[in-house]
């Protein structure tokens, strides 16, 4: 099992997006920066990490001529175990339903109804946030009690 | 004043004394671009880059009464507790999402949060991608950003949003919200 460490800027989209890649075409790191558009430093670091973390390989090119020897990138059966669960995970991304979304754009215009009568939306926060406050220390002083 | 406030007023004024680039992030920052909700966590985001700078910014903290009592060169985030209002606050090393460069700096903006208190806050199409980017994201961080995209739709610079939203790998739920 893979677990990756909290703090670590690589998100999962990012190795999945590296991954699709990878699985599409046989691609070397310069082949990747163009497919991705990613800066070559930001692409070259994440591929260390995913290669510590086993999801990919590199494979030496033998026929190439001059310069840097090129090394292209292969998916592992674990980058490919990942890439299936993240495919299938990909297919529900939003966690909120229609209605939650019907709400918040309720709310959003609710405030900009506010916002054009003159009031303050932070002010109005800080009262909500003051009297939700007050009502949480009340709660606990009557249990304390 | 709530104590929030006055807690926030001394580590700002911190902030400013020091030259320490920072901005509001999270639930603070939303009632100025979408929604109003009730919120106990009081992030912001600090542009501390090198342990040197990390060790000196945990001592000035220390010196104006800010106990860090979370805090590591690799965890992204800090949390300070107020010795004088005992407030935590979350200071954010590396805010999910975004990218701590000159273009993010340039486009916070500065808010007023009482009479004599104003505060650089992130700008919204940074706000949408930090929520989304978000490790835990949840259905209240979506609604928020719903709430942002709604009230803010004519204001929002789309170019620069898509373009943090493709560099956080947040592009399609972006656009699967916009179109709901």
């Amino acid at each position: 099992m893979i677990s990756f460490q909290k703090g670590n800027k690589m998100s999962l989209d990012q190795r999945a997006q590296i991954l699709e890649a990878a699985v599409s075409t046989t691609c070397g790191v310069r082949d990747l920066v163009q497919v991705l558009g990613w800066k070559t430093s930001k692409v070259v670091s994440l591929l260390r990490e995913m290669n510590k973390e086993q999801l990919i390989d590199f494979q030496q090119v033998k026929y190439s001529k001059r310069g840097r020897p090129k090394k292209n990138i292969i998916c592992t059966s674990l980058g490919f175990e990942f890439l299936e669960t993240y495919r299938k995970l990909k297919m529900k991304p939003l966690r909120a339903r229609k209605e939650d979304l019907e709400h918040a754009v309720r709310d959003a215009s609710y405030i900009s109804r506010l916002v054009a009568n003159g009031h303050s939306p932070f002010q109005i926060f800080m009262e909500l946030n003051t009297i939700a406050s007050n009502i949480k220390v009340s709660s606990e002083t009557s249990e304390a009690i | 004043m709530p104590a929030i406030l006055r807690s926030l007023q001394r580590l700002l004024k911190l902030f400013e004394d020091k030259n320490v680039p920072y901005m509001i992030i999270g639930g603070y920052a939303l009632p100025f671009y979408g929604r109003i909700r009730t919120t106990v966590d009081i992030d912001l985001a600090v542009a501390i880059k090198t342990d040197k700078e990390l060790n000196q910014f945990l001592n000035w903290l220390q010196s104006a009464d800010f106990e860090p009592t979370i805090s590591s060169p690799n965890n992204p985030l800090i949390v300070i507790l107020d010795r004088k209002e005992k407030i935590e606050i979350e200071l954010w090393l590396r805010p999910d999402g975004i990218v701590f460069d000159d273009e993010t700096l340039r486009r916070r903006q500065k808010v007023q949060l009482d009479a004599n208190i104003w505060a650089w806050i992130v700008s919204a199409e940074d706000f949408i991608v930090n929520k989304l980017a978000r490790r835990d994201r949840g259905v209240i961080d979506e609604q928020d950003v719903k709430s942002v995209l709604t009230r803010q739709e004519s204001k929002l610079d789309n170019e620069y949003l898509q373009r943090r939203a493709k560099e956080a790998g947040v592009l399609t739920i972006l656009k699967i919200i916009q179109a709901l």
